[in-house]
């Protein structure tokens, strides 16, 4: 059994350290940061009361796991799907510029939900598609597919605001 | 144009870092707590368990004290021959009753009449249940 001062600085540091990208997951699961973010810490309370984390063998892919069963069951005794918030920022963007930030959450928008999770998984919650596959309940191969066409269409939403808007400027 | 293929644009993407959640509500004390809270229950629950015996057993069974209460004086006046032995007699369960019973006939049936005064209503008083149902 580990000790409970460990295992709270275990866990502690899982949220430091994972605590954004969770959150960006949460939020592209149920659209509300608000609800992702009570997920989160009810993820990681509920960790630091029971320590079941130490029965995890993998604990990054247990954590995504968590939030995403969490926000699910949250949304089926909802029993409502809510559209995903577009106003608040998601990323801190690099070089403050915030038009790109703009840009890449509109396209993260425009993906179909098991794709964008999946490239948040695999992108900023640096999973392998094997742990993204176990995360998801799906096999690796199609978490490499769901990837790929993801990025595909990433691509072209980025690309095509980035011409509209040099075409208007 | 960053985007050209994925590994160029998985990089660029990865420039973006999530916004860090707000932090934990602290429950760092958790663990303890609830400890603590139920260890003090507890211990206020065994005293007052320990007080209220002892309160039941000074002034309901009449249990001498030391300096020589009123309640002592009466037991012993009432019961002149084993005032202690009586007093041990009147918490007596039914194993230990039935025993004294067997042996010592005088003894249990003051035991008997010691508990009847204090389980059933006074008859012999001016104002007795049994006086004012009859009068009534």
């Amino acid at each position: 059994m580990q000790p409970a001062d460990s295992r709270l600085t275990e866990v502690e540091d899982l949220y430091r350290q994972l605590g954004g990208s969770l959150l960006l997951f949460g939020v592209s699961i149920c659209g509300e940061p608000s609800r992702a973010q009570d997920a989160l810490h009810q993820v990681f309370l509920r960790l630091m009361e029971t320590g079941s984390l130490s029965n995890a063998t993998d604990k990054r892919a247990y954590l995504f796991a968590s939030v995403r069963n969490t926000l699910l069951n949250d949304w089926k005794s909802r029993q409502r799907s809510v559209p995903i918030e577009t106003e608040r920022i998601w990323f801190e963007p690099p070089n403050r510029d915030y038009a790109a930030e703009s840009n890449l959450r509109r396209a993260l928008h425009a993906l179909p939900d098991d794709q964008r999770q999946v490239v948040i998984l695999h992108i900023w919650g640096e999973l392998t598609f094997s742990q993204v596959a176990e995360v998801m309940s799906i096999s690796a191969n199609t978490a490499a597919s769901r990837y790929r066409y993801a990025m595909a269409k990433l691509r072209e939403e980025m690309l095509v605001k980035e011409n509209s808007d040099g075409l208007s400027g | 144009m960053v985007y050209r293929d994925d590994e160029r644009l998985k990089s660029y993407l990865k420039e973006f870092r999530p916004l860090a959640p707000p932090p934990l509500p602290t429950k760092k004390r958790l663990f303890v707590r609830p400890r603590l809270v139920v260890a003090s229950a507890a211990g206020a629950l065994a005293a007052t368990l320990v007080l209220a015996i002892l309160f039941f057993y000074i002034h309901e069974l009449g249990v001498p004290t030391h300096n020589g209460s009123p309640a002592t004086q009466q037991t012993t006046t009432s019961q002149p021959c084993c005032p202690i032995v009586s007093l041990k007699q009147s918490t007596l369960g039914t194993p230990a009753l039935t025993k004294l019973a067997l042996e010592d006939s005088e003894a249990f049936g003051r035991v008997m009449t010691e508990r009847l005064k204090t389980q059933l209503p006074a008859m012999e008083d001016e104002r007795s249940t049994l006086r004012i149902l009859a009068k009534e």
